[in-house]
């Protein structure tokens, strides 16, 4: 039972969930009210079937006490001829003198005229203390006792008429027994029986729709032993064919009193009752069952059924079609709503959803496009911030080609330099040679010191050289870190709004889940920038303490060369004075030769130096190629979002303060 | 679609956003967050409750700004104030706190040193407060979580300020004195 009701319940429950909002409000509705007119129907089929059998039941009881009265009228009547009998002063005499062919001859005429016009089948004169004098009906049965019989006994003891339904020998009639007098002597009395029988039912039905059957218990029996006897039929109106259940016969018998039994028989619905029928001293003797056919409270009952019935599918139409119109008008904005949130998580942002209406359903519509039009403000400020940092690596990688340039310079100047410095040691060293030969000494030293001298003075200038081009180098370095710091800014800038994005995308839910990503994208991309920049800035700091170093060294060159400058000065002009001696003169060519090497080992270094910021500058160059390759895939993933042109004149100016 | 969307919730409620106070790391979860600003001037507002920093223009409401540091007592025991990394000062975010009995749903600024980032903590991931938080009383914590082998603080924002001092705030931005 259980399992079978789960299932039905579970795919009933599974289909009902795949139902849009507005069949299911339909459903739900129209399932309540199905109920509510069920239950209704119900009831007032209970209520009007109570109505109608207490109704009917009331009709049968008056129709039962109607029977009844009429078995007393009929005694009445059984009564009044008797009395009418006693009456008569003749018989009266031939009572009193017992005269049997008398009173036969007196009576008879008169019973045989009444029994023809009313059917009344028995007539009979008792005397005391309870015997039959004469009977008409039998005029030769006579003087058997009959003490058993209730109203003769008690019309001879009390001397009064009397009479009621009574079991006689032949069976039940309706008896009417009254006293006769012959002045003051009381003789004995006369008594007539009506029929109760076939006739007299259907005398009563008359042409109504009523059908009658009386069934009395066995005459022997007395009321104990009738437990599980059947009652016998008696007489019945024609019509009667009607079986009751034997219970109901004991429920008379148990409680007394009348029961009413509805039941079909051939297909027509019938009301019985069964009543107890007594007799003459009080006892139970048979019942009497009254029946009639139920076709008016049937039609009633199902005609109540109908109306319900029809009531309850005009009001499911009514109120389907007013819950089906009211639930769309409804959801239709809701539909609408979905059908933005959907678009707006496939990255359109230039939905905007109308404000029909003033209800939850407007709200929603209201913040949804609050949150778009946030998002889309979002966007913006990320798409120019982006732009700006393309803009700026694209300036900085243009600064890092002039560097490379200017470096390239430098280290062709520094290679002259070098050969410069070659030369002059070269050139010193010949000049020491030139010592131990002192014939052609003189003459010699002053030309090499003075060719010392013009190499000194063109490695001045191109020290000079070398540093005029350091100094445009570190006004570059400079350059970068402004552009550095800018660049610094932006990523910041667009880590916040990314921050932002992230926020407003968890906000919106479902509908965010897609910007949820993108924001997501940018933020790395932020971060990254801002680590490239870092780098960056490490590097031309790097170049920046790399030229310094140039710097210093070249001074140091500077200085060697015009030491050496100054002392091929002066050899020359020792050579030329001739007169000094060739021990002054080496020891001046030694430190000469001491101050070129030095000279030499420094412009060394100045090369060694530049080739470590060349290395710094591609570093920088490659890293600032990355920056702008960032800043273009930040361009192309905003691309995927529809931003509607027109406000953006307002994201450039919240981008001020950039 | 339901479940979709309970699943993208339920996604949103694990999401917090991580900022720090000194060296210390703090979450708040990111459904509370309306948005994070750089730092402004503050207007200081004469009688107000001294939990508040002051109060700033943020997108033509005023909102009140609580200094974190002050409110976690952060700012007495610790070390000497590091200088904060970021030249242009710290970041606001401002919170949305939900109604009360005793005000009306409100925004309140938390003024903090940076903002790290947003992450994702399981439920079962942030483990009850340890009973002698040295630093923060446990009041305000929702429990501690590791991210990243560092140890993050989760605040309970709606903790962070008391039900009087929000009813406070509400008064006194009501009477209308800004």
């Amino acid at each position: 039972m259980m399992r079978s009701f789960r299932s039905i319940y579970r795919p009933a429950c599974t289909v009902f969930k795949r139902l849009s909002v507005v069949y299911r409000v339909l459903l739900t509705n129209l399932l309540g009210i199905a109920l509510i007119t069920a239950a209704l129907i119900i009831t007032s089929t209970l209520q009007t079937r109570a109505v109608l059998t207490e109704k009917e039941d009331q009709r049968f009881l008056d129709r039962y006490v109607g029977f009844l009265t009429a078995i007393d009228e009929e005694r009445d009547t059984a009564v009044a001829l008797a009395m009418v009998t006693a009456q008569r002063s003749d018989v009266q005499a031939a009572l009193a003198e017992r005269d049997r062919p008398e009173l036969t001859r007196l009576t008879l005429p008169t019973w045989l005229a009444l029994d023809k016009r009313f059917s009344v089948p028995e007539c009979y004169l008792t005397v005391t203390p309870g015997s039959v004098f004469l009977r008409l009906h039998a005029l030769d049965r006579y003087s058997d006792d009959v003490s058993g019989r209730a109203t003769i006994i008690d019309a001879l003891a009390m001397r009064e008429p009397v009479g009621g339904l009574e079991m006689g020998d032949d069976g039940p009639g309706i008896h009417g027994v009254a006293p006769i007098w012959r002045g003051p002597e009381f003789v004995g009395a006369v008594g007539y029986m009506m029929a109760f029988d076939g006739e007299f039912l259907d005398q009563y039905a008359g042409d109504t729709d009523l059908a009658l059957r009386v069934l009395l218990y066995p005459t022997q029996l007395v009321s104990s032993e009738r437990d599980g006897v059947d009652l016998l039929p008696h007489a019945a109106t024609s019509d009667f064919e009607l079986r009751i259940p034997a219970d109901v016969y004991a429920a008379v018998r148990a409680h007394g009193e009348h029961q009413v039994v509805r039941l079909r028989h051939g297909g027509d619905y019938y009301g019985v009752l069964v009543g107890p029928l007594y007799d003459y001293s009080g006892h139970l003797i048979g019942v009497v069952e009254i029946a009639a056919p139920r076709t008016q409270a049937v039609a009633q009952l199902r005609r109540g059924r109908w109306i319900g019935l029809v009531a309850g599918l005009v009001t499911m139409g009514l109120v389907g079609t007013l819950s089906y119109v009211t639930t769309r008008r409804m959801v239709a904005p809701l539909a609408s709503i979905s059908e933005a949130a959907r678009r707006t998580a496939e990255g359109d942002f230039a939905t905007m959803i109308p404000v029909t209406s003033q209800n939850e359903v407007g709200v929603l519509a209201e913040a949804f496009n609050h949150m778009v039009s946030d998002l889309r403000q979002l966007l913006r400020q990320i798409a120019d911030t982006s732009r700006q940092v393309l803009g700026s690596g694209e300036q900085l990688a243009a600064e890092m080609d002039q560097i490379t340039s200017s470096i390239e310079q430098i280290s062709v100047t520094v290679n002259e330099m070098a050969q410069g410095a070659g030369t002059q040691a070269r050139r010193v060293e010949e000049a020491s040679y030139a010592m131990s030969t002192l014939a052609e000494a003189t003459s010699h030293i002053r030309s090499n010191a003075q060719r010392t001298g013009e190499a000194s003075v063109h490695a001045i200038q191109v020290v000079e050289d070398v540093a005029r081009v350091v100094e445009v180098l570190d006004r570059k370095a400079v350059r970068i870190e402004q552009i550095v710091i800018n660049v610094e800014k932006i990523a910041d800038q667009t880590n916040l709004l990314a921050l932002n994005a992230s926020i407003e995308a968890a906000r919106a839910g479902e509908a965010g889940a897609g910007f949820s990503v993108v924001a997501q994208e940018v933020r790395r991309l932020a971060e990254t920038s801002t680590r490239l920049v870092a780098e960056i800035a490490e590097l031309s700091q790097e170049i920046g303490d790399a030229l310094d170093e140039v710097l210093e060294k070249l001074e140091e060159t500077q200085t060697a060369v015009g030491q050496t400058a100054g002392m091929a000065q002066e050899t020359a002009a020792a050579a030329g004075e001739q007169h000094v001696s060739s021990d002054a003169m080496v020891g001046a060519m030694n430190e000469i030769a001491a101050v070129a090497e030095e000279n030499a080992v420094s412009t060394e270094q100045v090369a060694v130096t530049v080739e470590q910021q060349a290395t710094s500058v591609e570093r920088i160059t490659a890293a600032s190629q990355i920056l702008a390759r960032l800043a273009g895939q930040l361009q192309s993933t905003l691309v995927q979002f529809q931003v509607q042109p027109d406000d953006a004149d307002s994201a450039d100016t919240s981008l001020g303060e950039k | 679609m339901t479940a979709v969307a309970g699943l993208y919730e339920a996604r949103a409620k694990e999401q917090y956003v991580v900022f720090t106070l000194r060296s210390t790391r703090f979450a708040v979860p990111i459904l509370q967050v309306l948005r994070i600003i750089r730092q402004l001037p503050m207007t200081q507002v004469p009688r107000a409750p001294d939990f508040l920093e002051g109060v700033i223009n943020d997108q033509g409401q005023v909102v009140p700004v609580v200094d974190l540091r002050k409110r976690l007592g952060l700012h007495e025991p610790g070390p000497p104030a590091a200088p904060s990394t970021s030249e242009d000062g710290g970041r606001i975010l401002i919170l949305e706190l939900p109604p009360t009995s005793a005000a009306g749903e409100q925004r309140v600024g938390l003024l903090v040193d940076a903002v790290i980032g947003i992450v994702r903590i399981a439920d079962s991931d942030i483990q009850p407060p340890p009973p002698m938080v040295a630093q923060v009383n446990g009041v305000y914590l929702t429990g501690v979580a590791q991210q990243d082998e560092a140890l993050v603080m989760v605040l309970n924002p709606e903790r962070v300020l008391t039900v009087d001092e929000v009813a406070q705030v509400s008064r006194w931005y009501g009477r209308g004195d800004v």
